[in-house]
């Protein structure tokens, strides 16, 4: 009888800790800890509320992979973002250009 | 989710008991995380949004003293005139909307051992702390220069009503006056902070009491982004001319100033030389924030040492410092440098907590500076995890990049500079406070 519960009770939990998993899988990623440093110009995600800091969203991650190239090479003009993006090597750059481009909701900070 | 798991887990507490005796893990299945976050300035509220960010079934509580927070960037601009206090104050509304459990209360007891911290109305529990508690002033590092002192010369360093006072006695002081700021030996809170109110209080003289001077008396040889600061003074102040607004004495020029009279607003420096103010404005040298001493997380510098990849202290497991209390190797002590290293430190935390590891990160620094309303500098600077020149891991500055803005741009260039100061502020304020 003893037996029954506890085995009842594991069954119960696992599922439970399966659900909880499922449903808050975390992604921790080198692009995610690559990227989220930018955000305190660019704004919550990238969506800037603070002109005439652009938004750095709403692209393709070809697009926003250029442009970091070009501001890294010094070809596009700047103030300060060619000074920043010589800090990364153009596989770093390819993954924040990845993770701007990508619209999934897991990507994005709580507010 | 929480809650369901949660009445879960106490209905089920009788039968946990022998799933450990049957040797099963006895892992606590149904019940969340709890971190505890104290300090809710530019590490500290950013820290728990990135958390929840992570990890949104995490138990978040986020403890702060002050209900409003007044942020020490910008406030220059409050001396000046060009902003109000109200323009630089936040609440935690944004913060609660996104699921965080804020406690204004005053932390009285953290028990590391037991992972428990008390405030004067509750007590609770934590598998994860982070501490963000910011710099203190060193009230006995200038003779006559305390708390009851500060309550007449302002050091405005922490803002609030420290900005408020300062402002009032540069509104109250004649056309002719003198205005004396001293500037503290490194490190410290915002290092091009003293300059840039340096230019935005001769702004504020230039325009309404031209015959005033503004005399910065440093314990330093030389100062953050001083070849761009001048080179502005220059332009807009007169600087090096006999009729300049702001005069910069350094450590060769025996500036260091070691006494204050308050009475007279005198102080004196290490030469035995006097100066007398009309407006004096003392910025002491700085230690962590009271709350790293009483946890025991400072080291024999005054700050905190911490793993350079986790930002977990080094002194006690489970509990992360981040912002100006902790020793970042080649980070300056800056809302965007605590900015960055409450990310990574969110992401350290889950990442302990799910046993998942933690990759490489990442640190970016940048500090706009105002040297006049249409006047903007800046450095930046990207970071990581590597050897520094001692031969040490430490967080080092990457390689040929980051710096200062060009020497002699042109005023287009300024122009832009300043407006992507009030940028970068709204967004970093938008990201912390929602």
């Amino acid at each position: 009888m003893k037996l029954t519960v506890v085995s009842s009770t594991l069954a119960l939990l696992l599922a439970c800790q399966a659900f909880a998993y499922a449903a808050e899988e975390v992604k921790i990623t080198r692009a995610s800890l690559l990227t989220q440093p930018c955000f305190a110009c660019h704004g919550v995600n990238g969506n800037s509320v603070g002109l005439p800091i652009p938004n750095i969203t709403g692209q393709t991650e070809a697009q926003l992979y250029e442009v970091l190239m070009a501001l890294k090479k010094g070809e596009r003009p700047s103030t300060l973002m060619t000074r920043i993006t010589k800090g990364y090597s153009d596989e770093d750059l390819k993954l924040i250009a990845g993770y701007l481009a990508t619209p999934a909701a897991d990507t994005k900070p709580a507010n | 989710m929480t809650q369901f798991s949660r009445r879960h887990f106490l209905k089920l507490g009788a039968g946990l008991g022998a799933v450990g005796l049957m040797g099963f893990p006895l892992i606590s299945f149904g019940a969340a995380a709890k971190v505890v976050v104290i300090g809710g300035g530019s590490g500290g509220a950013t820290a728990a949004r990135y958390i929840k960010h992570y990890d949104p079934s995490i138990e978040l509580t986020l403890i702060e003293r002050n209900p409003t927070y007044h942020t020490c960037y910008m406030s220059n601009e409050v001396l000046a005139g060009d902003r109000t206090l109200e323009q630089i104050s936040f609440g935690y509304e944004g913060l609660k909307k996104a699921g965080i459990n804020v406690v204004i209360d005053e932390v009285t007891t953290v028990d590391p051992a037991a992972k428990k911290i008390a405030t004067a109305k509750a007590e609770f529990n934590y598998d994860k702390l982070i501490v963000a508690p910011g710099t203190d002033l060193k009230w006995d590092a200038i003779e006559g220069y305390n708390e009851d002192a500060a309550k007449e010369i302002p050091h405005a360093w922490k803002a609030g009503e420290q900005t408020t006072l300062l402002r009032a006695q540069l509104e109250a002081m004649p056309d002719g006056g003198v205005v004396v700021i001293t500037a503290p030996a490194n490190p410290f809170r915002c290092p091009p902070g003293p300059y840039e109110r340096a230019s935005l209080i001769a702004q504020y003289l230039k325009e309404k009491k031209p015959k005033s001077k503004l005399i910065i008396l440093d314990a330093k040889p030389s100062f953050a982004k001083q070849d761009l600061f001048m080179q502005g003074w220059e332009k807009l102040y007169g600087y090096k001319t006999d009729n300049s607004l702001i005069v910069w004495k350094g450590l060769e020029d025996q500036a260091n100033v070691t006494k204050v009279d308050v009475k007279t607003r005198t102080v004196t420096t290490d030469f035995g030389d006097t100066v007398k103010a009309d407006v004096l404005n003392i910025i002491p040298a700085q230690k962590a924030g009271k709350l790293a001493f009483d946890l025991g997380l400072t080291g024999d510098s005054g700050w905190c040492p911490v793993d350079f990849k986790t930002f977990e202290s080094t002194k006690h497991k489970d509990i992360y410092v981040i912002g100006d209390a902790c020793i970042a190797g080649a980070m300056p002590k800056s809302a965007y440098s605590a900015n960055s290293q409450a990310k990574t430190a969110a992401a350290a935390v889950v990442a302990a907590l799910r046993s998942i590891e933690l990759p490489e990160t990442s640190h970016i620094n940048t500090c706009y500076s105002l040297v006049g309303r249409e006047y903007g500098i800046s450095v930046a600077g990207v970071y990581k995890v590597g050897t520094g020149e001692d031969g040490k891991t430490s967080i080092i500055a990457v390689k040929d990049s980051g710096g200062v803005s060009a020497k002699d741009a042109d005023d287009t260039t300024r122009r832009a500079e300043a407006a992507y100061a009030h940028g970068w502020y709204k967004n970093i304020t938008a990201e912390m406070f929602g």
